[in-house]
């Protein structure tokens, strides 16, 4: 139970709908089993429509996404414009490999829509070994795996946390083409609900964030507290 | 894919420096000292081929730096399947559609008897004029389209609080003021970008 990406819980899923985009995260941080807090949402915008969703180690969530938070600032002074998501996506990817011999031990989810486009966009990021990090933690024996920026992209839906093994069980499930943002909200929010319902270390409240070519809707779900 | 990205970038360098077409022994040399350096660190297995003045070649490169040359390679999980074709069937100096071919089954056999291989087949021919990538040459596990769906109906999650945050409202806190080219206010120089 020494493995960072599962000493605080949490849980993060992206889909794409039809012209639109969702992401969605628990809010529980926890020390193991014990529920430290039930408000850490785990999303970050960074631009009117591009979201990132960061679940693992909490320390590195909170800066992680306070580094982002530069990169993107530093991004809009020098070319006055937001990020598109593919480019946060690269931005992503290779401030994770700056971290190739000691990574942050993180599952970072990017969901937004190219505002030049309209196309919606989601991606991941592919879980590689370190043999490193396995050195460093013995005890790990199959579960030594840290993403390190080979950009996982999908035209159906990323899951990341230590629910996302339920979390693809619910997506595979529930998931459809071209769903309209209502049907889409509903869709995530019943597969994160359910996921993080059969995983202990997630869970205690959701956010939903449905992203549209002109608004972008923020939801509080009601879920399961104990 | 970094390390590709590197030694691409690198070797477009090294052209422009020597003012010469890049050989594919160079590529082969820039990567196996790169990944000789991290002593198998950095792990990846590369296949090296391409075509450059000195003719056609092929290479095989690991992650602690050796390199193989030879007639036929195959690299990863599928790769003894991969190569029990090749072993059968291979011949010398096959035209383009028999390699192609070969290849493709190759793969194919990588993707049914290896569990760790799967879904499609891409090829890249690569001739001295120009390469060509074929992405998903061919799609033999296409998947079924769902047989019922499970959509919920609207209003079934349950909500504690929704906020929405539109375009024009971002645009309302915004000011477009249009500056003329001459006159008492200085102008910056134009970006390239605003043409």
């Amino acid at each position: 139970m020494s493995n960072p990406f599962s000493i605080n819980g949490g849980a993060c899923v992206a889909m794409a709908g039809k012209n639109c985009v969702a992401i969605a995260c628990d809010l529980r941080l926890g020390l193991q089993a014990l529920t430290v807090s039930n408000n850490f949402p785990k999303i970050f915008p960074y631009g009117s429509s591009t979201y990132l969703g960061l679940t693992g180690l909490a320390t590195d969530v909170s800066t992680v996404s306070e580094l982002f938070r530069y990169k993107v600032n530093m991004y809009r002074l020098r070319e006055e414009r937001d990020i598109s998501p593919q480019t946060f996506a690269h931005l992503v990817s290779s401030s994770l490999y700056e971290k190739r011999f000691g990574p942050w031990f993180v599952g970072p989810v990017v969901a937004g829509i190219n505002e030049k486009s309209g196309e919606p966009f989601i991606c991941g990021y592919v879980y590689s070994s370190s043999q490193d990090v396995y050195v460093k933690l013995t005890c790990l024996a199959n579960d030594s795996f840290d993403s390190i920026g080979c950009i996982d992209y999908a035209k159906d839906f990323i899951v990341s946390g230590t629910a996302s093994d339920q979390l693809f069980g619910t997506c595979e499930g529930l998931w459809e083409p071209d769903l309209e943002p209502e049907d889409l909200f509903e869709t995530i929010s019943q597969a994160l609900l359910n996921a993080v319902d059969r995983d202990a270390l997630s869970g205690w409240g959701a956010h939903v964030y449905v992203i549209e070519k002109d608004k972008v809707t923020k939801r509080l779900l009601k879920g399961r507290q104990d | 894919m970094f390390t590709t990205a590197l030694i691409s970038s690198n070797l477009e360098l090294h052209a422009l420096s020597t003012g010469r077409k890049p050989r594919v022994v160079t590529v082969m040399t820039m990567l196996k000292q790169h990944l000789f350096r991290y002593q198998g660190h950095i792990g990846a297995y590369l296949v090296v081929a391409g075509c450059d003045p000195t003719g056609a070649h092929l290479f095989t490169v690991h992650a602690h730096g050796s390199t193989d040359k030879l007639p036929y390679v195959t690299m990863g999980s599928g790769s003894l399947a991969a190569m029990s074709v090749f072993e059968t069937q291979w011949t010398r100096d096959m035209s383009r559609e028999q390699a192609v071919k070969l290849c493709a089954e190759a793969i194919q056999a990588g993707i049914f008897n290896d569990l760790g291989s799967g879904s499609n087949v891409d090829v890249c021919v690569i001739t001295a004029e120009k390469t060509t990538l074929m992405r998903n040459y061919i799609t033999p596990n296409v998947r079924e389209r769902k047989m019922r769906d499970y959509k919920f109906k609207r209003g079934t999650t349950a909500i504690l609080d929704e906020r929405v945050v539109r375009r024009e409202a971002i645009e309302k806190y915004v000011t477009v003021e249009e500056v003329a080219e001459t006159g008492t206010t200085a102008v910056g120089e134009r970006m390239d970008v605003d043409q």
